[in-house]
């Protein structure tokens, strides 16, 4: 039975959330992108499935926060530290390494840095969320390596 | 210790099941936390009860997409009878509009004047364009831009009006190229340019 707009908000909107702040930091605008990656499931995406629904999630929040990435760098905003006691340092440092390259790395490799050092996802996760071949992550991810060095 | 990926344990979240990722939550406090703090349920923003209810279930768009495809295979047969045309037919409508959030109630902007502490957001149609970019005409500073993903609709983050200034104006640019203020507001084949002139009530 298809779910309605309340129930889907409980059931996907708190690792959206908490997605979106381990790649931005910020908690409000963290809000902010997941309230929007919500909006566009609710008119767009798919719920049949909860696991393809996620993947349908983990996708365009990862997307939207890179925009916003991108943005921070073009307005040379400063990086947030870690917003929770708990937000781990290896995620910090990756989330500000995102941040220094978000200017110039084309946007499909900040994406997949996103989802394999923030969200610590294997090739073969990153290729179902990207809709990608595992090929295909590892030249993304090499070329990041390389901005990065 | 190795950890499965967050994605893992959402999905755990959302539909348990047996295997790698239960057996790593039974003994790992760590993840035991995360999600256990996914299933604090946030609140449920009451802006969003106006959405418009979920399109139909899988089969019956299988059904509908069925039916384009006929329609077009219909379509494409008699205009392939007809004289060519000249004429480049249009990608879709480039559009923008402008929604208003006041008091939880999201309403699309027509004119109306606003009040101090409505909250603005602007949904655009790309058809074809690939970036969006939001201007404030009075201090001509960039408010969003962004790439459109997918080409499909994209709504901007919302901006609260607080009354400081009478009027507001907001120039929203959909184009493929990046913009400036210094651009001219202009629609052709290049940009999209719609302007909103925002009143206080």
């Amino acid at each position: 039975m298809p779910l309605d707009v309340q129930q889907a908000w409980q059931r996907y909107y708190s690792p959206v959330r908490e997605k979106c702040r381990r790649v931005l930091g910020d908690t409000d605008e963290a809000n902010d992108v997941a309230q929007e990656t919500f909006i566009r499931f609710w008119k767009f995406g798919a719920d049949d499935e909860p696991r393809v629904a996620l993947a349908w999630l983990y996708r365009t929040a990862t997307r939207i926060a890179v925009d916003r990435l991108r943005q921070r760098a073009v307005h040379a905003r400063p990086v947030p530290g870690p917003t929770e006691t708990n937000d781990l340092e290896a995620t910090t440092a990756s989330r500000q390494l995102l941040q220094r390259l978000a200017k110039d790395a084309e946007p499909d490799e900040l994406q997949a840095a996103v989802l394999s050092r923030i969200d610590g996802m294997t090739h073969p996760e990153v290729a179902v969320v990207m809709s990608i071949s595992e090929r295909t992550v590892r030249r993304l991810l090499t070329r990041f390596d390389e901005r990065a060095r | 210790m190795t950890h499965p990926s967050f994605f893992a344990l959402d999905g755990h979240a959302l539909d348990p099941r047996s295997g790698e990722v239960a057996t790593h939550l039974a003994t790992c406090a760590q993840c035991q936390a995360h999600v256990a703090a996914l299933r604090v349920a946030a609140p449920f923003p009451a802006q969003l009860a106006s959405l418009p209810t979920k399109a139909a279930p899988a089969w019956w768009r299988f059904l509908a997409l069925g039916f384009a495809a006929a329609a077009i295979l219909l379509g494409v047969a008699w205009v392939s009878q007809r004289e060519p045309s000249p004429q480049f037919t249009a990608k879709g409508t480039p559009t923008a509009a402008l929604w208003v959030s006041r008091e939880g109630k999201v309403v699309a902007w027509n004119g109306q004047p606003l009040h101090v502490g409505d909250a603005v957001r602007i949904e655009v149609a790309p058809a074809g364009f690939t970036r969006v970019t939001v201007f404030d005409e009075h201090t001509q500073q960039v408010l969003y831009e962004a790439q459109i993903p997918d080409a499909s609709p994209t709504l901007t983050p919302a901006w609260q009006f607080d009354g400081k200034s009478p009027s507001e104006s907001l120039r929203v640019v959909l184009s493929r190229e990046a913009v400036d203020f210094g651009t001219p507001c202009v629609t052709n084949t290049d940009s999209h340019c719609t302007r909103f002139p925002l009143k206080l009530e």
